[in-house]
């Protein structure tokens, strides 16, 4: 069939009367008109109809039974499950010290993924769009570490902070500073900075990258005016760029938030959440509590916990956010 | 003399920037490389020289990767599991995102919303009801299982990411379409689908990484070693019978990372691209 790829001038048309203009020609070529013209009507639910399905099923209906499940007392195979209200709920706050340690380390590790990957982002990101030819290599390289699964990052690093073979401690033997070698990972004192520096590590490519998404969303001609007036670089980046960066230094900071609430892979690897459940952070506790436990109950309520700080409040951020910065 | 000593200190500038990248990219591609001599490397060679070279390299720790820690069968299965979800991800994903973007309906807003909102949810929080669906299913344990609850929970960015390419169409060119007697599928299949090629091949490869390198659903739902896929088959390798054998750990890492680098080596800007929509789809 020709279709015409030109606007031919039927913009003024509202989109209903194009949908009868659209049923008076198919009367024509079908004969059982009506089952085409309603298959045609119900056409946007019809195509939604699939991902809808995989969604309700696989999202919405697990997240509904987590808040009825958070409310027993169970073990997965038992067939009574005991109605303890809102009893996990009381236990978590008052009575688990290590879910409350576990939620300290999510408020750190998102303020330190801010506090460091966000500056060091930007920074990396004006240079890369600055010098063209060697950024670009640079980019691919810091970015390289995000494509690789985490498992693999998790056992890479768990090895450069091996106490007998790992390169930091090699390192620090070298250069003579041998009396601050440690087992990073097995100190107390130590095993939640190192997973900090491997989670830098993985990310400041992302953030980089984010951000370069943005600055080039900016129109050139800006910069063109301000070396013409006579910006130096430094001028240049703190008048035009930052304020431009604002909102996105928020949105990467809520990412940063949320991303802290769905931390797992690198901890379980790494530390299991240990030494001491120094280092667990909310999902690995709540794997712990569900599968090792075998309380279902106790860490569907922990998820529901993850499911209000990490969505409802990070929507509530997003809300906030973009009524300020667009007033 | 001004103007030189301005030249003396720019040409500074940029040498002190020089050597902050090169720092910097010696810290990210160290590890790798360290990993990448380690694969051939004894175990002996690595504890007493653990920056030495191998003296004799041998392709010995791959074979024992994929021999002894199952990686072939993990690499098979997880190869059935990424291109099965973006598959079907491929398939559902733009018809959705099509149809709220360019069909008015009833409920669309709720549709959408519905579609798009566990983009923002940690399917972590999840865990313990998503396994007893599962087992409900019979689903358990099987690789079935896992392609589904995957295109469940990556169906939601595919759509946010698929919306803004919809969007971005002229709405004239479906209008002139519908005058011409196309139905909404076929305008979908003949018109639509062609134009979002090269967006559903960005979701599709950034939905491959995301679904290889998943370590979650798998360490969750699988409990056959024949039934791995690559992430929890090398947790498995490192804290089982082969603990203490680096070096054939490393050769099992570097196997692990290899289809996702190649990817990211030929589609690097569309990966980087589609990554950072990240940012603009919250």
């Amino acid at each position: 069939m020709h279709v015409s790829l030109q606007n031919r001038g039927y913009c003024h048309l509202k989109r209903s009367s194009l949908n009868e203009k659209y049923k008076q020609r198919t009367a024509i070529f079908f004969p059982s008109k009506s089952l085409k013209n309603f298959l045609d009507s119900q056409a946007g639910l019809i195509l939604t109809l699939p991902a809808l399905a995989f969604v309700t099923i696989f999202v919405f209906y697990p997240l509904a039974q987590m808040f009825y499940l958070s409310l027993f007392r169970w073990n997965f195979v038992s067939p009574n499950m005991v109605f303890v209200g809102i009893e996990h709920y009381a236990r978590m706050f008052l009575n688990d010290p290590v879910y409350l340690r576990s939620l300290v380390n999510v408020v750190l590790l998102a303020a330190q993924s801010s506090a460091i990957q966000i500056p060091i982002g930007v920074a990396l990101a004006t240079i890369i769009i600055r010098y063209r030819r060697i950024g670009g290599l640079f980019w691919a390289i810091i970015f390289l570490p995000y494509v690789i699964s985490s498992v693999a990052v998790s056992l890479i690093w768990t090895w450069m902070y091996n106490p007998y073979f790992g390169s930091i401690n090699v390192f620090l033997h070298a250069i003579g500073l041998g009396f601050l070698a440690r087992p990073w990972l097995g100190d107390i004192s130590t095993a939640l900075i190192a997973i900090f520096g491997t989670v830098n590590w993985i990310y400041i490519g992302l953030t980089t990258t984010m951000t370069i998404a943005t600055l080039k969303s900016i129109p050139p001609s800006i910069f063109e005016s301000a070396r013409i007036d006579g910006l130096s670089g430094f001028q240049e980046f703190r008048k035009i760029t930052l304020p431009l960066l604002k909102e996105l230094i928020v949105v990467l900071m809520i990412i940063d938030i949320a991303g802290a609430f769905q931390f797992f892979d690198l901890i379980w690897v790494m530390t299991q959440g240990g030494p001491s459940d120094s280092t667990h952070v909310t999902t690995t506790w709540l794997y712990r509590a569900a599968f090792r436990s075998s309380e279902p109950g106790y860490g569907a309520a922990i998820g529901v916990t993850i499911f209000i700080f990490s969505f409802v409040i990070v929507q509530l951020l997003i809300k906030i956010t973009r009524s300020r910065l667009t007033r | 003399m001004l103007s030189q000593k301005a030249k003396i200190m720019k040409r500074l500038k940029l040498l002190a920037l020089a050597i902050t990248l090169l720092i910097i990219s010696i810290i990210m591609i160290y590890p790798l490389s360290w990993t990448l001599i380690t694969a051939f490397k004894t175990n002996r060679e690595l504890f007493l020289d653990p920056w030495g070279l191998p003296s004799n390299p041998t392709f010995e720790n791959f074979i024992k990767a994929v021999d002894r820690g199952n990686m072939g069968q993990a690499m098979i299965n997880s190869l059935i599991v990424s291109l099965s979800s973006i598959f079907i991800i491929s398939i559902i994903a733009p018809m959705a995102a099509y149809a709220t973007s360019r069909i008015d309906f009833k409920f669309k807003g709720a549709v959408t919303n519905l579609l798009i909102a566990g983009f923002f949810i940690a399917p972590h929080a999840v865990l313990v009801p998503l396994l007893i669906l599962l087992r409900d299913m019979g689903l358990v344990d099987t690789l079935l299982g896992l392609i589904l609850s995957h295109v469940g929970w990556h169906l939601p960015f595919a759509i946010l990411f698929m919306k803004a390419f919809f969007v971005s169409i002229p709405s004239s060119l479906q209008d002139s379409a519908r005058v011409d007697g196309l139905s909404y599928y076929s305008m979908y299949r003949k018109i639509m689908l062609p134009l979002a090629l090269p967006t559903i091949l960005t979701v599709a490869i950034i939905m491959f990484i995301s679904v290889w390198n998943n370590f979650l659903f798998a360490f969750i739902f699988l409990r056959s070693p024949s039934n791995f896929t690559v992430p929890i088959n090398l947790l498995n390798f490192t804290t089982g019978r082969y603990g203490n054998d680096y070096v054939a750990q490393s050769a099992a890492v570097l196997i692990s990372a290899i289809p996702t680098i190649v990817l990211y080596l030929l589609f690097a800007e569309r990966i980087r691209k589609g990554v950072a929509f990240m940012a603009f789809g919250r």
